[in-house]
């Protein structure tokens, strides 16, 4: 759950609700309310490790297969408040840090169009680090039936509480846009809290007929506390190794991040690529992702297949405290701790989407996921080995 | 026999001319104050929410126009149109066109706001508006 209060969320949630069953009534501001949702089932051909949609969920699929990794409903409500201001909200009830559903509210800001290409909003908005970063949850605008955990597993939150600025313009035959973010994140669940503060990126789109480029930069300062990472740092402060201690404390750590992304989009082909980098001081591994999908739009059919990668480029053991004896377990621990965030894993996939109805789409997806180790796999028991077979269908609906 | 074809094959074309005649064509429309030289590529960009420099309007679905329209300056499937501006609504950075009930309506959000730009059967359009593409039916 994110920082905002699940009362107080639901509450906001209500009185959106409530306004926009008022629009009747003339004398309120225009309301827009829409809505997505995707209905998910995967399964996977293990019973030793579970598949994750991403690292905030705690929960995923395995052999006995399971309805919570992919399925959503998310409602948003848009209160034109003047011809300059407007209030967005949307309300979503998905799996996150829990086993349950539970209802959170990703966005919540009120925006000014100061010019018709320039608007400012201030609230939470989604973390613009990915190329599909702003609509990664509405199933029904992306090809796939999930963004690839390998790349968009990267980060773990997706919201960003502050201000950003837009600005889109056209140029000709191109279609511009750029947007410059401030922010904080808060992300409190089981056993740790983690605090991502200074978030500050930019990023920009040029879009010329069926050909988008977009890059974006963004960096932030992470803290993290939990009573485990407490308790390992004291030891290995207390075995001697002070300096170790101290460039593993898990408090102001800066964390960086590069993206490139491609897309290339037309009646039939439908192709999208990401190059990723996040390199992380302290404690966080610094990682490389990749991912390509491909497609072939046929009518109402759409085959695709997806590669995706990610990459430590960061030491995965140190060395720093010798190997044997009472030491041994300590010198593990550290490794458990700088393993802790980023995997080695690979994925190949191949699915198709149909586009059953206006606004619905039915989609069957296959992955074949290799880690290495766990990978980026959760809940994993002794004796896990991949690669893994995961099979997904779903059912995404925008309204 | 072979005359006869020809005869009824010549009566098909020249009936097929008068429904053409009979069914409008689809024009693309904007305020008769509006200075825009906006060219058919922008205005499929504008209507799939990819270019900001017009407010775009629609008709709500079942109409013709809205089909023509869609089919041949846009050149998108449904899902296509409605997946790109899904991405833009949920993200709260644009609001997706206005469903306007008629023709006649089009007509008159489009007169009001010189940044409006519409589509409709030719027999709707009056002094107010100015017809920037013509859509030709089939």
């Amino acid at each position: 759950m994110y920082r905002f209060p699940v009362r107080a969320a639901a509450a906001s949630f209500m009185l959106a609700l409530a306004l926009a069953s008022m629009r009747a009534n003339a004398a309120l501001p225009p309301i827009d309310v829409s809505g997505f949702g995707t209905g998910g089932f995967v399964v996977t051909d293990t019973g030793k490790a579970e598949f994750g949609r991403a690292q905030e969920q705690t929960v995923g699929a395995n052999s006995e297969g399971d309805v919570g990794v992919d399925s959503l409903f998310a409602l948003q409500g848009t209160v034109h408040l003047s011809d300059m201001f407007s209030a967005t909200v949307q309300g979503m009830v998905r799996r996150t840090f829990n086993t349950g559903f539970q209802l959170d509210v990703p966005v919540f800001f009120v925006k000014a169009e100061l010019t018709r290409d320039v608007s400012v909003r201030v609230g939470r908005i989604q973390l613009p680090v990915f190329m599909s970063s702003d609509y990664r949850q509405v199933g029904y605008s992306n090809t796939w039936v999930r963004p690839p955990i390998e790349v968009y597993g990267q980060i773990p939150f997706d919201s960003d509480d502050g201000a950003d600025i837009l600005y889109r313009k056209t140029v000709g035959p191109a279609d511009i846009s750029a947007q410059v973010f401030y922010g904080k994140t808060d992300l409190n669940f089981a056993g740790a809290a983690i605090q991502s503060r200074k978030n500050w990126g930019a990023n920009a789109t040029v879009t010329v007929g069926p050909l988008t480029l977009r890059v974006g930069r963004s960096q932030s300062s992470f803290t993290s506390r939990s009573a485990t990472v407490t308790q390992l740092l004291t030891a290995v402060n207390a075995a001697g190794f002070t300096a170790l201690a101290n460039r593993l404390n898990p408090v102001n750590v800066p964390f960086d991040f590069t993206d490139f992304g491609l897309s290339f989009d037309d009646t039939h082909l439908t192709v999208q690529g990401e190059i990723t980098k996040a390199t992380g001081g302290g404690f966080l591994a610094s990682t490389d992702g990749q991912y390509l999908l491909a497609g072939y739009r046929v009518r109402k059919f759409t085959p695709y297949a997806i590669y995706a990668r990610q990459k430590v480029t960061s030491a995965r053991t140190d060395t720093t405290i010798p190997r044997f004896g009472a030491l041994l377990p300590l010198a593990l621990g550290v490794d458990q701790l700088i393993n802790s965030v980023g995997a080695d894993q690979h994925s190949f996939a191949a699915g198709v989407r149909w586009d059953v109805h206006e606004s619905v789409d039915l989609k069957l997806q296959v992955d074949r996921v290799s880690p290495e180790g766990n990978g980026l796999f959760i809940n994993v028991r002794p004796g896990f080995r991949g690669p893994v077979t995961v099979a997904s269908m779903t059912l995404d609906f925008v309204f | 026999m072979k005359r006869s074809s020809k005869t009824m094959i010549a009566a098909g074309l020249v009936f097929a001319a008068v429904l053409q005649q009979a069914r409008a064509d689809v024009v693309v429309i904007v305020s008769a104050q509006s200075t825009t030289t906006i060219t058919a590529s922008e205005i499929s960009r504008v209507y799939l929410g990819d270019s900001n420099t017009m407010t775009p309007v629609d008709i709500a679905n079942p109409s013709r126009a809205r089909r023509e329209f869609y089919t041949k300056v846009v050149g998108k499937a449904d899902s296509q149109v409605k997946a790109n501006w899904s991405k833009l609504v949920f993200t709260g950075k644009a609001s997706a066109p206005k469903e306007l009930p008629s023709g006649e309506d089009v007509v008159k959000a489009v007169a009001a706001d010189p940044h409006a730009i519409g589509y409709v059967d030719r027999s709707f359009v009056n002094m107010t508006v100015k017809v920037i593409l013509t859509v030709k039916s089939p």
